[in-house]
């Protein structure tokens, strides 16, 4: 890489100089997609095309998407931090979301299928397996991943074909994306035994005439080793990791877990111990207080239903569990119940994160507690020690978020 | 944390779970298991059902497979106070514990073979539709109608005056029957069992449930 494939002579098969090429009697042909097809031609009568003049042509846009809506966008993402292009974050920013675009999409049509076309391996589901492949193993980490279950699925359906299986072999999905390389110009590629090994024979016609899905990945293999080799050499760049923006607060004299201890450990005399300690510890400058709301209570029908429900939001807030403190009340003895919660929250606003991550925050109408207000402060009092009645009604349930 | 299903939204099985997912406004999550690659055959799947069937259930540090049993655990669970398994009654609960039983044992059989032949025969194995073969279950599942339509002349559902777990489980099998073999007219012909179906399929969660069992020829 970077040595014989610049040669004159390398130039004269592929005058951009890229791998593979497929040397043939008759003359050499490049671009994967191209060798791909050509390879698959070579034996009459297989599935790889489909069978029918629409099924084709479905493989055939299926190829294209995956190239321009998939490996397009792995390519721009993956070459920067392999140091073989400049990196710009906000060129890789545009590439991810591209490449989130075409992975939905893909999602969606695999939603309900096994493969891309009909019900067999074809020439759509090698390419789109390869291009994915190099994706998986380089850059897309599970919880990237994990966002396109159907993708996901679909891949290791393919890597596990046993066609598959005999060229990649196991195939591993990356733990990290890589570093971005630190400001010194691209790696030159070393001068050592590495350079045997990418001399490797190209894939020859009379091979592949016998086993016309096994050439295209042992061309796409040879590709992808010695750029791997190349990045071990390279120096580590620190990874920025995102601060909990709540994290970066001035430190305040309350401990939310010393709040959760004491709510939960005081099994007598709770407003004497736990409510006068909690307003003992609060402190309206490092922490808030909130009221939520239900809008829609007349959905509330169904008793169980709608606890289910008060779950599912308090699963979902589980992100902010370091930071929050909440009880959910479901009031009432018979349908509507009234959904009502208490919130404590670390800094003085409902957190950003949770409001971006969270659906159900917009479900609710939020109040901040004034904790001046005598009222105020004893409907927390109310919310925290389930009291009951509240505000004239029995409670089907309070659950607590800790 | 959560309730994770592990199936596929087409099996019948998977999606008598969803059903009953639904009528309890339950969150969870639907992993894809692929049975056209032998997944369900491999760890981790065999680990989850040694049986190597889908669909089966996670929630917390349980697992569960038997899609029927998984449905009486999710009432149990998530449904105090619903109707759908009676359990704070025992006369009811018995009820209604009989009619689930009747669809295991009596509806079950008959159905399964009638959609296999005309629908997972020839889709998935490349096979022939087996015409007598299939005929002769459709029949043996008309004698078991025939039984469903003396009684739901007598009741709106099957276990009694409420929707239970009993009429639920029919939900799958009966949507394939209608939409992917000819003999959908067993349903349509039996009024008391036509009303009934209209009225098990209406409910907003079966229409969910039954909106991932696309298969068809």
């Amino acid at each position: 890489m970077g040595v014989s494939n610049k040669t004159p002579e390398f130039l004269k098969m592929n005058p951009i100089g890229k791998v593979p090429v497929l040397e043939t009697p008759e003359g050499p042909v490049f671009e994967s997609n191209a060798i791909a097809r050509y390879v698959a031609r070579l034996k009459a009568d297989n599935p790889l095309f489909g069978s029918s003049p629409i099924e084709y042509a479905q493989i055939e846009q299926w190829i294209d998407f995956s190239t321009f809506e998939i490996d397009a966008h792995i390519g721009r993402w993956i070459f920067p931090r392999l140091g073989f292009a400049p990196y710009n974050a906000q060129t890789e920013e545009l590439a991810i979301s591209s490449l989130k675009r075409g992975l939905e999409a893909l999602s969606t049509h695999l939603a309900s299928k096994t493969y891309l076309v009909g019900h067999t391996v074809t020439l759509a589901d090698i390419i789109t397996g390869c291009n994915l492949y190099n994706g998986f193993t380089r850059i897309l980490t599970k919880s990237f991943t994990s966002e396109f279950p159907h993708v996901e699925r679909y891949f290791w359906t393919i890597v596990n074909q046993p066609t598959f299986r005999k060229i990649i072999g196991e195939v591993k999905q990356a733990e990290s994306i890589p570093a971005v390389p630190s400001s010194k110009p691209a790696a030159r590629p070393k001068e050592t035994k590495k350079e045997a090994k990418k001399e490797e024979p190209k894939p020859k016609v009379e091979e592949t005439a016998a086993k016309p899905k096994e050439a295209k990945k042992e061309a796409k293999k040879e590709e992808q080793k010695p750029k791997v080799e190349e990045t071990f050499e390279e120096e580590e760049a620190p990874k920025p990791k995102p601060k909990n923006p709540l994290d970066l607060l001035p430190p305040s004299k309350m401990i939310l877990d010393e709040w959760k201890r004491l709510y939960s450990n005081t099994k007598s005399n709770f407003h004497e111990v736990a409510i006068k300690g909690f307003w003992d510890m609060y402190d309206p400058e490092g922490y808030s207080l909130w009221f939520c709301d239900y809008k829609y209570n007349d959905e509330n029908t169904v008793s169980f239903v709608t606890l289910n429900k008060v779950s599912g939001f308090l699963q979902r807030m589980d992100l902010v569990r370091k930071y929050a403190f909440g009880k959910m009340l479901v009031i009432g003895s018979d349908p509507p119940y009234k959904v009502k919660g208490l919130w404590l929250f670390r800094g003085k606003e409902v957190p950003q994160f949770v409001i971006d991550e969270c659906y159900d925050i917009e479900l609710y109408e939020w109040t901040k507690v004034n904790t001046d207000d005598e009222v105020q402060r004893e409907r927390v009092n109310a919310m925290i020690e389930d009291l009951e009645p509240f505000e004239g009604e029995a409670l089907l349930d309070a659950k607590c978020f800790k | 944390m959560g309730i994770k299903v592990y199936g596929s939204p087409v099996s019948t099985c998977t999606a008598r779970v969803l059903a009953v997912i639904e009528e309890l406004g339950l969150e969870y999550e639907l992993v894809p298991v692929d049975l056209s690659t032998g997944e369900h055959k491999r760890p981790p799947h065999i680990e989850r059902n040694p049986f190597g069937q889908i669909p089966a259930l996670e929630d917390g540090d349980l697992v569960l497979f038997e899609s029927r049993v998984i449905t009486r655990y999710l009432v149990r669970k998530y449904g105090k106070g619903s109707d759908l398994l009676k359990e704070d009654t025992p006369v009811e609960a018995a009820t209604v514990d009989q009619w689930i039983e009747v669809e295991t044992q009596h509806f079950n059989g008959p159905v399964s073979a009638v959609v296999f032949q005309h629908l997972f025969l020839p889709l998935f194995f490349g096979g022939t539709t087996d015409e007598k073969a299939a005929a002769a279950e459709a029949e043996k599942l008309g004698k078991v109608l025939d039984v469903y339509e003396v009684k739901l002349s007598k009741t709106k559902y099957l276990a009694g005056d409420f929707y239970s777990l009993a009429d639920l489980h029919h939900l799958s099998y009966g949507h394939y029957l209608i939409a992917a073999t000819p003999h959908g007219s067993l349903i349509h012909s039996r009024p008391h069992v036509k009303a009934w179906w209209d009225r098990i399929t209406s409910r907003p969660a079966s229409k969910k449930a039954a909106a991932g069992l696309v298969l068809s020829i």
